[in-house]
Parts: structure tokens; C-alpha cells; sequence
């Protein structure tokens, strides 16, 4: 497998001479995000998150296993994030990368850690049988912030998921059904954890060069990086800054209020996108409701 | 400059697309085979005797050892009558030294999928026949195939190796204690599994476009990569026709290909037969 | 006999198809789609190669197949072999001796026929990386039903109840047969009627990719 492109010396001293002058090349402000997209559907929990150039495909599934033998009535939430040469050319297969490692802790820590997932709804029949829940995130394409751009088509998709309905019928035993049947039933959200990825270039008394969002280029030539979650309450629920350039204690506090802004505006977003996704969905099940369908909507009416 | 004149063994490590060419030329292949005619293929059933069926084929040098053990398991939750048929094929280094020790190689994978896929498609086995009390206990079925030399063609020694390996299957009655949560089984009642049929492959190469190769040989798989499979079942029905590589395969090859392995069937099947005679006679 | 499919498609006509090349930044990419089924294709290359695999009279060609759900298996094992053969009697690998063409396949979205959406995908990125091909190749998959009907472009849901299921792939210079999976229970006339259909609808895929290239082209793109 044939080795990324690099740099060059006279490209990073450019980029790094700009943004000395505060000009990033691809227009924006120190501050600013790039256009966020978000697409859901058609299936549920099928997500796909455009951030600028880079984009990230999230797809969850189900099925019905056994518990862990040490958590009994708790569903399994499994995330996937296997990378390819596709997002990450020069990938060496068969061994786990440093990007691979950074970007699984990290959603890891997000969304597992956090409990953004009720578990313990997906229970069914105490150490028998428990829904498990599978994440399954392709990188697509990397144009740097692969990580914030995971960590928000992970969140959406899981939000805009629907699992079938069950009924228990017997002491060991279930009916699944499908979605004609019965309506299947969303996952509970506890909360949306959003990752917000800053890069430090130069770190000095009297001025902080960094930026939010790198992308590619500029994540090539930074000197440390930090990635904060927060969720939809204001909280932050991971702070993760490994190594680089040290940071003083006001860069952090600052950093985390611009943080929460833009984790605002982001779930703001997803909640827009799952709207439209939801009216599509409901406009669809109109159209080729079947009788059961109808009986449950006059009964609601 | 003088003509330099080499052997048979050096022109062939040098050429070998050639050295095959000047063969083909005259119709005859580098082992002295017609261009349509199979190795010499046996088989031998019930070689070991700690499986519950096994079997061994030859083709030619390609040597093939299947083995089956039945172990008792708990069904998937989602189908509770259904035992399982786990078919995995092994190429080590000891069959030829291309293959390195270590997880199994693509190539094995490959053929590993394409008998399972060919067990499921055909629906060889009945997995409801597998059950022993619904939703508690199953038997399964480990078939491993261990090429033991590696000489080409070896998917059809696989499949012919598996089938007949699973005609020899016999299991014992086994019964689900309810109170105790056990299965007891009885050696004294032995079962064989029923097979709702017996399919059989046959492989052709293609080389230059133009000649087809039956039963191609390590060395001929090496230089001619257009590869096509044809399983037949008995009733004369096809079950897989898999084809690889190149760009000249028309329709008249596959006719033609079809035509020959339904001959085929017909000599490995009495092959079986007579197999199975003598084993019974023992 | 059923009069229609799911999906109210003739027996024999092919999911709506829709291409768009350049989807992400490599030295080509194409998302090909047969109705709901979306294979990413995305091409490295000829690139820097690593000496284990290095050779010395054309390029190594590496293909790695990505599924929609799950870690890769050996069924897309299988689709690796197929395609990285395929590939190897179409591209002129002898071009670029010593430099490796990475091509990996990631499935956007399975509704059916996958294998055959991912050799026109892996085709369309081809073109649209310029590597040299002597041909291409273009696949349709069908399906027998149990009352003998054969669909061609299955989805998923027409898979599942069948008797056999076929995925051809041909060249488009003189529609030979490249590829062939065919697992289940046939005769050889319901084969060969497959073939045919199938190459019938091959033709199809052949005009959508042409058009694909030639609004690429007027486009500037």
C-alpha cells in the first residue's frame, strides 16, 4: 500500500504564514465550522454527515442475542469503526492504526461512557435475550475533523434508528415484527453528545494561534490538538487532549464556551434533519399504510 | 551468437505460457493427458476413524481429506430448529509452499464460501434434521476439508471430498433430558443424514482464448487464469457455475463445459459406488 | 405467477440507475446505484507500491471490500477475488509495472444484486481515474423464481424466496462472459436464458455508463 502524500515545506510554511494573518485557505474565520450536511434515510439509522469534504456514512442494525453475563438486563450498543484506504490512502491493513485507535476511544468514551443510549430499555427477557445495537461507521472521505464529522453522523443515525417491535409470548420466546405489522419503536436518547475538534499551531504569552475544525491540511502542520464533547444540556461529557503543545488553564475555559456554541448550532441541525426524515418517513407510511395502520392513527385522532 | 539450446525444466521455469503453448499445439498436455480427460480421481470413505464421516480423494497428486464431527450446541435465537453445517476448508504450507502458516489465506476463504454457499443454495442438508429438542439443543456439523497436497484443481477435490464425507456421516440417536437440561446420545442407534442430493464439480481452464483444459494441473492454473466450475446433480440439474478471469468464455464454452461434467458426474459417482460397495463388503 | 414485482418492475427491467463520479477526493471515485442498492468505488493509483507485492512487468492491483453491516467475511473475501480477477483481464496493468492500483469497494446501501452494483461502480471509478483498460466490464445479477420466472436486478426482498441466483459480468467490446456466480438449483436452458437476459440488460448498464461519461465531459468536471 503506497504511502499518503505529504506536505510540502513551502506549502506548510504558507499555510502557517496565513493563518499567522489570520486568513485560513479556505476562506473562514478562526472560529468557524465548515458547512455541515446531514443526510438521513432511506432506512432508518442510516445517516450520512458531510463536513466540507469530509464525509462519514453511519448505518445502525439490531438483532436480538444474549447478554453480557455480567450486565443481565442490559442491551449492547456495539460501535464499528474500522478504517480503509479509502478515507485514509497509504493505510498499512491488518494493523490498527494510530488514527483508527484515537477516533474508536474517542466516539468510545462519547457515547458509550456517556450513556447517551438507554441500555436498559433493550432489555427483553432478563439474562436471555437483549437487543444489540450495532454502529457500523465508514469513512468515506478525509478532508480532516474526521472525528466531529463520526461523532455527529453516529449520534443522528442512532436518533433516527427504529428497531422492530417485540411481544413476548412465552416464557423464552418472542415475535418479532415487521414494519407493516406494528410501528417499530425508536431508541431512547438520553442525550447528544457532540465532539469539537481545535488545532494549536503556536502557543506563546502573547498571542494563541489555533483554530476550530481543521481540516486536512491544517491538521498536517498543527502542533497539538483538543477535542471537546458537549451535549445538548451544556455539559461537557469528554475533554481529550493528548500531548502536543501545553495549554493554559483560560485557553481551555475559552475554547470550551466556543465549544458549546458550536455544539448549538450542530444539534440544531440534526434536529432539522431528523424532522425532514421523519416527515418523509410518515408521508411514506401514508402512502402505502395498510389497514392496522389506519385504525391506530383514528384511534390516536 | 550461438543458438543456445536449454532443457525441458529450464524452458519451462522460464516460459512456462510458451512451454505450454508448444505442448498444446499437439493436443497433449505437459502429464501426457488429453486436452479433454480427467486425472485418475479415487476416493476413500471412513479413513478416520475418530470423525463421524470422512472421506479422501485424489485427484491425481491433489489430495483431499474430509473430515465431519458432530458436536452439540444451542440453536440461534432466531431459528430454534435449525442445526448447523460449518464447512472450512484448510490450505496449509505442508500442502504447497505458496501458502504461508497463519490465519487462513484468500484463497481458502474463497473456497471455504463457495461450498457453503453451494451447501445453502442447493439445500444439500435439511438443517431441521439437525434438531434434537427445539430451541435447547442441536447438533453441529464441523466439516474440515485439509488439502494435504496441493497439485490444482483443488475445489473439486473439496467438494467431491465433503459430499461423499457427509454420505458417510452416521449419527448417533441422541435424546433431550428436559429435567436435567442434557442430551444423551446412543451409540448403539447410528443415523446417517439425509442428503437431498448428491452434487459433483468438474474445472476447466482456458488458455489462449482457445483451448480448453479440463482437470487443469498446479502448473497449468498458473498460467491460465480463466477458471470456470460446473456442479451437476444427479437428475442432470446444475447447482453452480462459477467462472473467473479472462475474456474470451462465449456460450459454446459453457455448453460444452456443461456437457463434460455431466459425463463427469456419471464417472465419479460410480467411483463413489464402488467405494462404498467394498466398505460395506468390510 | 405473480404479475409484478415488489417494486411494480417488468420481469426483465433494471432498477432505475444513477451514477455520480468524483464523490470523494481521489484519483477517481464513483457511487453507482441500482435503486437502493450503493456501492462507493474509490481508486488509488498507480501508486508507490510495497516491495512484498511488487511486480515487475505490470501493476499490482489490491482490492478491498467493505460491507454495509459488519466486519468483512469471507463472502466479501469472495467479491475481492472477483473483482481483483475481473479487473486483472481488463486494465492494461502491463502499463505500470512496479506501481500498485488500490480499489476499495464500500457499500453505501445493500438492497440486492451488491456484487454486480460494485463491478459497475469499480468500472465507472476506472474511468474516471484514467487508467488505461483494454475493455470494461459491466455485471447484472437475475434471479429463478420457484414457478421458473427469471427477475433481473433483484432486490433483496426477491432474493430471499428464489430457486437460484445469478450475477453475470461481461465485456463491453464483444459481451463475453468475464465473470459468473451461479448458486442454487437450474437446468441449462433456464441458465442459458439468464445469460441472455441478463446480457440484454448488461447493454442498458453499457448506455448509462456512456452517458455518465458524456455528461462528465461536457460538464468539465
Amino acid at each position: 500500500m503506497g504511502k499518503e502524500a505529504e506536505l510540502s515545506t513551502n506549502e506548510k510554511e504558507f499555510i502557517l504564514a496565513s493563518l499567522r494573518e489570520g486568513i485560513r485557505l479556505d476562506n473562514r474565520e478562526k472560529l468557524d465550522f465548515r458547512s455541515l450536511q446531514i443526510l438521513l434515510g432511506p432506512d432508518y439509522g442510516h445517516s450520512e454527515v458531510r463536513l466540507g469534504d469530509t464525509k462519514v456514512l453511519a448505518k445502525v442494525s439490531c438483532e436480538v442475542t444474549r447478554p453480557h453475563l455480567d450486565r443481565p438486563s442490559e442491551g449492547i450498543l456495539i460501535l464499528n469503526t474500522e478504517i480503509s484506504p479509502m478515507a485514509f490512502p497509504g493505510l498499512d491493513m491488518g494493523r490498527p492504526s494510530e488514527e483508527e485507535i484515537i477516533i474508536s476511544r474517542t466516539l468510545e468514551k462519547a457515547i458509550k461512557r456517556n450513556h447517551a443510549i438507554d441500555l436498559e430499555g433493550l432489555c427483553i427477557i432478563r439474562e436471555k435475550k437483549v437487543w444489540t445495537i450495532r454502529v457500523d461507521i465508514h469513512f468515506l472521505d478525509n478532508d480532516g475533523n474526521i472525528l466531529d464529522a463520526a461523532s455527529i453522523a453516529t449520534i443522528s443515525a442512532l436518533a433516527h434508528f427504529r428497531r422492530p417491535e417485540i411481544t413476548i409470548t412465552g416464557e423464552d420466546t418472542i415475535t418479532i415484527h415487521s414494519a407493516e405489522q406494528l410501528n417499530p419503536v425508536p431508541l431512547v436518547v438520553h442525550h447528544i453528545p457532540i465532539c469539537v475538534t481545535f488545532a494549536f499551531f503556536e502557543i506563546s504569552e502573547n498571542k494563541d494561534l489555533w483554530v476550530v475544525d481543521p481540516n486536512w491540511q491544517e491538521e498536517k502542520i498543527c502542533q497539538g490538538d483538543m477535542t471537546i464533547v458537549i451535549n445538548d444540556h451544556k455539559e461537557i461529557c469528554v475533554l481529550s487532549k493528548a500531548g502536543g503543545v501545553p495549554l493554559s488553564m483560560e485557553t481551555i475555559i475559552y475554547c470550551s464556551k466556543i465549544a458549546t456554541s458550536k455544539v448549538e448550532i450542530i444539534i440544531d441541525d440534526i434536529r432539522k434533519a431528523l424532522e425532514i426524515a421523519n416527515d418523509k418517513n410518515s408521508n411514506k407510511n401514508n402512502n402505502n399504510s395498510n389497514k392496522m395502520d389506519k385504525g391506530k392513527r383514528v384511534n390516536r385522532d | 551468437m550461438s543458438t543456445q539450446t536449454y532443457e525441458a525444466e529450464t524452458f519451462r521455469k522460464l516460459q512456462p505460457q510458451e512451454y505450454l503453448r508448444k505442448f498444446l499445439l499437439k493436443e497433449v498436455r505437459p502429464d501426457g493427458r488429453e486436452l479433454k480427460q480427467f486425472r485418475q480421481t479415487t476416493v476413500n470413505l471412513g479413513c478416520i476413524s475418530t470423525t463421524n464421516g470422512s472421506s479422501l480423494v485424489r485427484i491425481g497428486n491433489t489430495t483431499v481429506v474430509c473430515g465431519i464431527k458432530a458436536e452439540v450446541s444451542v440453536p440461534k435465537q432466531t431459528s430454534t430448529k435449525e442445526g448447523y453445517l460449518v464447512p472450512n476448508v484448510e490450505l496449509s504450507p505442508m500442502c504447497s509452499p505458496k501458502f504461508k502458516p497463519g490465519p487462513p489465506s484468500e484463497h481458502a476463504q474463497v473456497l471455504s464460501e463457495n461450498i457453503n454457499r453451494l451447501l445453502k443454495s442447493a439445500s444439500i442438508l435439511d438443517l431441521n434434521t439437525l434438531c434434537i429438542h427445539e430451541g435447547s439443543a442441536v447438533w453441529v456439523l464441523y466439516a474440515d476439508i485439509v488439502c494435504v497436497n496441493y497439485d490444482g484443481n483443488v475445489f473439486d477435490a473439496c467438494v467431491i471430498g465433503l459430499i461423499t464425507a457427509l454420505s458417510n456421516v452416521k449419527l448417533p440417536k441422541a435424546t433431550f433430558a428436559e429435567e436435567e437440561g442434557l442430551v444423551k446420545a446412543t451409540e448403539e442407534l447410528l443415523i446417517p443424514l439425509n442428503l437431498s442430493r448428491l452434487p459433483y464439480p468438474a474445472t476447466f481452464s482456458i488458455f489462449d482464448g482457445q483451448y480448453l483444459l479440463v482437470d487443469p494441473t498446479e502448473v497449468e492454473e498458473s498460467v491460465a487464469h480463466e477458471v470456470i466450475t460446473i456442479i451437476c446433480d444427479e437428475a442432470g440439474q446444475i447447482c453452480t457455475v462459477w467462472k473467473v478471469g479472462g475474456i474470451s468464455c462465449t456460450p459454446k464454452h459453457l455448453e460444452k463445459c456443461i456437457s463434460i461434467a455431466r459425463e463427469r458426474y456419471i464417472e465419479i459417482a460410480a467411483i463413489v459406488e464402488n467405494e462404498e460397495k467394498s466398505n460395506n463388503l468390510i | 405467477m405473480s404479475l409484478n414485482r415488489v417494486d411494480k418492475r417488468k420481469f426483465t427491467e433494471i432498477r432505475p440507475i444513477s451514477i455520480e463520479q468524483n464523490y470523494v477526493n481521489k484519483d477517481g471515485s464513483a457511487l453507482f446505484k441500482f435503486g437502493d442498492s450503493a456501492v462507493l468505488c474509490s481508486i488509488n493509483g498507480p501508486t508507490e507500491v510495497k516491495v512484498r507485492d511488487e511486480k515487475l512487468d505490470k501493476a499490482t492491483i489490491d482490492v478491498l471490500f467493505k460491507p454495509w453491516i459488519g466486519s468483512p467475511g469471507t463472502n466479501e473475501k469472495t467479491h475481492e477475488l472477483v473483482l481483483r480477477s475481473t479487473l486483472e483481464s481488463i486494465i492494461q496493468a502491463n502499463l505500470h509495472p512496479r506501481t500498485l492500483i488500490q480499489v476499495v469497494c464500500q457499500v453505501l446501501m445493500d438492497d440486492g444484486s451488491i456484487l454486480a452494483t460494485a463491478i459497475n461502480a469499480t468500472t465507472m471509478a476506472l474511468i474516471n481515474a484514467g487508467i488505461s483498460m483494454r475493455d470494461i466490464a459491466v455485471a447484472v445479477s437475475c434471479v429463478i423464481c420457484k414457478d421458473g420466472t427469471i427477475l433481473i436486478d433483484p432486490k433483496e426482498q426477491e432474493i430471499e424466496e428464489n430457486q437460484s441466483f445469478h450475477t453475470f459480468a461481461f465485456n463491453k467490446v464483444s459481451l463475453n462472459l468475464l465473470f459468473c456466480e451461479s448458486f442454487g438449483v437450474f437446468t441449462e436452458k433456464q441458465y442459458f436464458d439468464c445469460y441472455e437476459l441478463s446480457k440484454t440488460a448488461a447493454q442498458e448498464v453499457i448506455n448509462e455508463i456512456h452517458n455518465a461519461i458524456k455528461y462528465n465531459i461536457t460538464n468539465g468536471r
